[in-house]
């Protein structure tokens, strides 16, 4: 690093680093101090994470820095600087930098206290994000001033790149996303917002969220062998094979015919029976035979487990058979929503959430010790008022990278 | 049970490649190239191996890290026909073809678990479109990782890499688009499926490191940058980061902290 000092004494000899046009070298020093301030300023500062207040604060800010940009790129022709600081060399090294903080962020879980854990929102990467804003801006306004058509792949992209960055960036403010737990045959309106150290407060919504049924339908269940001493699995991915009543199936080194299946049972006094309740498991009856040659080896009930209901192995030696517990292959709640005075009622599943008064409701998950049989639905509820910003962003960037695409084959040709 | 006739599709997919890479250290033919006819056909027994194993698992075969290692087996030869066509350069076949022929072994050797359960956020439009365009991406940009390796190579021989630059040039512009087009098609799904079209979860992390990697080639190589050895070096620091984020996360994220976890 240099030093301020050496600044002020470079900058009087003619021929310096200093002198105008800057480069590659420069840009790098400016994003490496960018980088330092912010963990100086993250070491002092007493919030984890840097977030902008919300509407109308957030849309002023915006406005403004939208005006100080346009300034910066109709004076930059006259100031080298300015051209620098709208120039690749600049976005070189601040990519590089927000790179260098993504390692970071891919390395350290993103969860708990502490900035590390914490990058996106921390001082140094909010200063790198300023400059690849300010540095993206001022490249693209100055584009579209003398804009040419041949420009238009390069407005399409930066533009759509900016929208999204800027839009996810002041937009933050504004995010809700809440959590919504809500029991069958009730109604609710209370939400909680998690934050980054997984605390909760309550968030009063303007509807009530009533929930009528919750259902779930599920794959049918596979049979797997594990070590009978550990009840592990032998490798790191078990071999599976579906139940057939129709024909048999091998696994390992035996064959498996299945006699009996019950996707619902319960166990009554060692047998199993058909049944429909909330401690129904799958169940199937096996003779278990050596593949190669054919001796029966053992026969009887393997079963799921759930609540007071113990698994049933079938015990080989070594190894034991046993059914793993079944798949969801839909979950989905019947909710009911109302607002002053009406009514909506409404299914929701797994991508397919319902859009309520400027909300969106997600299936999220349910009580897994219950699976099918659980009483209550967990929703996400999401309020993002800045998402047509980012929208907009992403069909300008499908439009550049088609153009793209498009020029790259035709330079090819 | 498509998987146990793997190896039937295997054994003459890499016949055909191996000969085919054989071929291509011989003299160019003008009017017919045997080696691109035979990377053609294993090609086209890989895709029918796909085909088939799409319809006895009921579902896109995208879902498992073995499922995602034919579908690159099958583009990465298809991306080194385009540059052989385009250039006239032969190596780049023999290198796509042994990736391709070492993805197919590692799929014999440790064959995937047969399973038609598709998990309900992956039951979305949005899924075939998301995997196959990064796959294709990858697939450019491995090859393109390739040139960066050969130029690098080639710039200690002290050899003219114009050439190299310029296949490798447009394999990042293609592979650039498709990598973009991924993201912004995983975030349209991320908004349908869990409520956010971005979250910061290690694979979009990591997702969005490889997407910067290329940002900053394609930056670097626009006008005069800082030289082909530079942007070589990127070429080959992209390889790693995209074969991170591809199967590498798997090995030090545990699937508590992930969403974009898909295996047993």
């Amino acid at each position: 690093m240099t030093t301020a000092t050496n600044k002020d004494q470079s900058q009087n000899r003619p021929g310096s680093f200093w002198d105008l046009p800057w480069g590659y070298p420069h840009a790098l020093l400016l994003t490496a101090s960018l980088f330092i301030n912010g963990l100086l300023l993250q070491a002092v500062s007493s919030v984890m994470t840097v977030s902008l207040p919300g509407w109308p604060f957030n849309g002023i800010l915006l406005a403004c820095y939208i005006l100080l940009l346009c300034q910066l790129a109709f004076f930059s022709k006259r100031f080298k600087f300015l051209d620098w600081l709208a120039s690749a060399p600049v976005s070189v090294a601040t990519l590089s930098f927000i790179g260098l903080l993504c390692v970071m962020a891919g390395v350290f879980p993103q969860k708990g206290p502490g900035w590390l854990h914490n990058i996106i929102g921390s001082w140094p990467f909010v200063m790198e994000l300023i400059l690849v804003l300010t540095n993206l801006g001022l490249a693209l306004i100055r584009r579209v001033i003398n804009f040419q058509p041949k420009d238009t792949g390069f407005v399409l992209n930066h533009l759509g790149v900016w929208l999204i960055l800027a839009g996810m960036a002041f937009g933050q403010g504004d995010l809700l996303n809440l959590k919504l737990t809500v029991q069958e045959g009730e109604k609710t309106r209370t939400a909680y917002t998690i934050d980054a150290l997984n605390h909760a407060r309550p968030y009063p919504l303007p509807f009530d969220i009533g929930l009528l049924d919750f259902r779930m339908e599920e794959y049918p269940p596979k049979l797997t062998y594990i070590k009978s001493d550990t009840g592990l699995f032998p490798g790191r991915k078990p071999k599976t094979v579906e139940i057939s009543l129709e024909q048999p199936v091998s696994l390992y080194r035996w064959t498996i015919k299945t006699e009996n299946y019950l996707p619902e049972a319960q166990k009554v006094s060692n047998l199993y029976q058909s049944a429909s309740n909330s401690q129904a498991v799958p169940a199937a009856y096996i003779k278990v035979s050596d593949r190669k040659s054919g001796k029966l080896l053992s026969e009887g009930w393997v079963s799921g487990s759930r609540g007071i209901q113990y698994p049933e192995t079938l015990d080989l030696g070594e190894f034991s058979i046993v059914i793993l517990d079944p798949k969801p292959s839909l979950f989905a709640s019947d909710l009911v929503l109302f607002s002053n005075g009406k009514e909506l009622s409404n299914t929701i599943l797994v991508n397919k959430p319902l859009r309520f008064q400027g909300w969106t409701i997600y299936q999220s998950s349910y009580d897994s010790a219950k699976g099918k049989y659980s009483e209550i639905s967990v929703l996400d509820i999401v309020k993002d008022p800045w998402l047509p910003v980012v929208f907009i962003g992403a069909l300008f960037m499908m439009a550049g990278t088609a153009l793209l695409f498009y020029t790259g084959i035709r330079s090819a040709a | 049970m498509m998987w146990n006739y793997f190896y039937l599709f295997a054994l003459p997919i890499l016949l055909f490649w191996l000969l085919s890479v054989f071929d291509a250290f011989k003299p160019l033919n003008k009017k017919f190239e045997l080696g691109q006819a035979l990377l053609i056909a294993g090609g086209v027994l890989l895709s029918l191996f796909i085909v088939l194993l799409w319809i006895s698992l009921e579902r896109p075969p995208l879902r498992t890290l073995g499922e995602t290692r034919i579908w690159y087996a099958f583009f990465l030869p298809l991306s080194a026909i385009l540059v052989e066509r385009k250039w006239k350069i032969r190596w780049i076949r023999v290198y796509c073809l042994l990736i391709a022929i070492i993805f197919i072994i590692i799929e014999l050797l440790s064959p995937d678990s047969y399973d038609k359960t598709l998990m309900p956020a992956l039951q979305s439009p949005w899924f075939i479109p998301h995997v196959i365009v990064y796959i294709v991406g990858y697939a450019f940009l491995g090859a393109s990782s390739l040139s960066g390796f050969y130029g690098l190579y080639s710039e200690y021989r002290g050899k003219d890499t114009s050439t190299v630059l310029n296949s490798a040039n447009l394999l990042v512009v293609l592979g650039f688009v498709f990598l973009t087009l991924g993201l912004l098609f995983g975030g349209f799904w991320a908004k349908e499926a869990w409520g956010h079209y971005w979250t910061w979860d290690p694979k979009e992390t990591w997702a969005f490191l490889t997407w910067i990697t290329y940002l900053i080639y394609l930056h670097i190589i626009h006008k005069k940058g800082p030289g082909n050895k530079t942007a070589f070096t990127i070429l080959a620091l992209g390889f790693v980061v995209l074969m991170i984020c591809w199967f590498g996360l798997n090995y030090f994220v545990s699937p508590d902290q992930s969403v974009h976890t898909y295996s047993n």
